[in-house]
């Protein structure tokens, strides 16, 4: 037999092998280990080195090394101690039931999608802390927890079969590495809905097909998250372009590493020459928001009382199907920080998270974004952002002591006179890649009308026109 | 003038909350609905609050629900009947019926994607 075909035979065999493998539900693999789950300490009697290195990560900080965002300044930044313009932050919004009218829950606080069991994260290791990790959220399949309150006003996350200790036992010993339903549940539910935050980040990547995502479709590769993302020690590689973090800056994640595909993936040279100045996602990510519409832009300064729900919220505008906007990014990113003074664009709004890059900038490339717009408080008379606790108005509808409310939690400052502004946050897409047959071609950027703001990325015209200077 | 009996009257009124469950029971000619089955059967005597305990989906996982549908179920309420009925639980549900809420409470269980309460 020809050696080539008999090599091609084994990949065949091999790659259907290990799709099997992912496809097939982790096997409960602490089964012998321990006989009760008695809560995160049963985790620590065997795994406090993976605790402590936990304990340190961005997934439970929520805050760390900043090397790409240009004025960090060397600080540790992360969602905890900056801002969005989604739900704002979570000081003020941590932790809490808020029911409505009807005493309906609307809202427990963002430690829902904290891997910690409700306490603040501390940047002290404690016995503590370590026994706040919920080490089940990630990596037992099966495993839910709700927000119980305990005596007094505190509030703790408990699995849901607190009161059903077989069961519990029986969950908690179906430990894996996190597989992508694990993941989806934070990552796609980030922003107040399915899909809102992220744009690229659906449940349907749960269980997909290589038509939608190349990566990730069961047909396909079966790619998990933390296929591309694990890195070691429970630091998580890539950022996107819009996190604060950097949680392995040591590795960072790109499509064009000789481990993935390298920097001339195409048959074609003239792909190639493509690739050298414009990222994957441009062409292999059509459009976003292909199952569940995301959230393009959310005004804080406009009420929306929705009667159904009995739930005040800011006026969300959700699109779907939405196709990126373009521009240049080298890696770093922009972020507009509290307590600094707003830096205006030249459209007049506030940058939140900017990427960094031009077209004479020799390690930028053109990639592809979500252009997320909103409208948030600004203090008058210091030019600072200002986030909103959000929690009590979407029972109340009442904006203004939310505003001032969270000026008295993040500046000390009591009854802040604040303004409305406009904002602009891009976020890069990188998920539902599609493969080559489904990329976009030439006259889609090339084509009249293309998608391509030539100017505004730093071209004359288009340059296949302009001809000169193209790159 | 024909006259009602009061001991009719009684007797009619007894045969309304029956009349609602069979005819929850029956959902005639479609598939048994299994949320609705289990709100009109089982959350009579389980739920919050409840002497006999309160139950929902995700009170159990996945497979505990199959074993108490296998081996728990027809033990422990063979002589039930719900409040207002003269005719037992397990009499007034068919087998497609019984299905479709062992279906409802395995599908919502606390280790399925969907755990729910059944509000």
């Amino acid at each position: 037999m020809n050696i080539r075909l008999l090599l091609a035979a084994c990949a065949v065999i091999l790659t259907g092998a290990a799709s099997a493998a992912l496809a097939q539900d982790p096997a409960p693999s602490h089964a012998s280990y321990f006989e009760h789950y008695e809560g995160t300490a049963t985790c620590l009697t065997c795994h406090e080195a993976e605790a402590k290195s936990f304990f340190v990560s961005q997934h439970y900080q929520w805050r760390g090394n900043s090397p790409a965002i240009v004025n960090s300044k060397g600080r540790q930044l992360g969602k905890i101690n900056t801002f969005n313009d989604f739900c704002t932050s979570p000081t003020g919004n941590w932790i809490g039931i808020i029911r409505n009218s009807r005493g309906e829950t609307l809202t427990k606080g963002c430690s829902a999608c904290h891997a910690g069991l409700g306490k603040l994260p501390s940047p002290e290791m404690s016995r503590e802390q370590l026994e706040n990790i919920d080490c089940l959220i990630c990596h037992a399949s099966g495993y839910r927890r709700d927000l119980v309150q305990l005596e007094g006003e505190s509030f703790e996350w408990k699995p849901i079969l607190w009161k059903n200790q077989a069961g519990l036992d029986s969950v908690s010993k179906r430990i894996s590495k996190p597989t992508r339903v694990m993941c989806l549940r934070c990552h796609s539910a980030s922003g107040g809905g399915a899909n809102f935050k992220r744009g690229d980040i659906e449940y349907a990547l749960a269980e997909t097909t290589r038509d939608y995502d190349v990566h990730m479709g069961t047909d396909g590769v079966n790619m998990q998250c933390v296929t591309c993302h694990a890195g070691a020690d429970h630091r998580v590689r890539g950022r996107g372009t819009d996190l604060a973090g950097t949680d392995l800056p040591g590795r960072p994640l790109s499509c064009d590493t000789a481990e993935c595909h390298g920097n001339a993936p195409h048959k074609q040279t003239m792909l190639n020459t493509h690739a050298a100045r414009v990222n994957c996602t441009v062409c292999h990510i059509r459009e976003f928001a292909r199952t569940d519409a995301t959230d393009m832009r959310r005004d804080w300064s406009k009420t929306v009382y929705n009667k159904e729900a009995d739930r005040y919220t800011a006026n969300i505008t959700l699109e779907k199907n939405v196709q990126p906007v373009y521009d240049w990014y080298n890696g770093t990113s922009r972020a507009q920080l509290l307590g600094e003074p707003a830096r205006h664009l030249a459209d007049g709004s506030v940058g939140i998270m900017m990427p960094v890059g031009a077209r004479s900038d020799p390690k930028a490339k053109i990639f592809a974004f979500k252009k997320h717009t909103a409208r948030l408080p600004k203090l008058v008379d210091r030019n600072w952002m200002v986030p909103i606790t959000v929690e009590h108005f979407f029972a109340n509808g009442e904006m203004e002591p939310a505003v001032k409310n969270a000026a008295h939690e993040v500046y000390g400052i009591e009854n802040a006179k604040t303004t409305w502004v406009e904002t602009t946050r891009m976020m890069g897409i990188f998920h539902g890649v599609q493969p080559a047959n489904r990329a976009l071609g030439c006259l889609d950027c090339h084509g009249e009308p293309g998608r391509m703001d030539w100017k505004a990325l730093g071209y004359g015209g288009d340059p296949m026109m302009v001809g000169r200077g193209r790159r | 003038m024909r006259t009602i009996k009061p001991k009719a009257i009684l007797a009619a009124l007894w045969m309304i909350p029956l009349a609602i469950v069979l005819t929850t029971n029956a959902v005639a000619g479609d598939k048994p609905n299994g949320k609705e089955l289990y709100k009109a059967n089982c959350k009579a005597c389980h739920d919050k609050g409840s002497k006999f305990g309160e139950f929902t989906p995700m009170t159990l996982i996945q497979d505990q629900w199959r074993g108490f549908f296998k081996e728990k179920l027809v033990p422990a309420h063979k002589d039930v009947t719900l409040p207002g009925q003269s005719i037992k639980l397990l009499d007034s549900l068919t087998p497609e019926q019984m299905k479709a809420i062992e279906k409802f409470c395995v599908d919502h269980a606390a280790d399925s994607e969907q755990p729910q309460t059944c509000t």
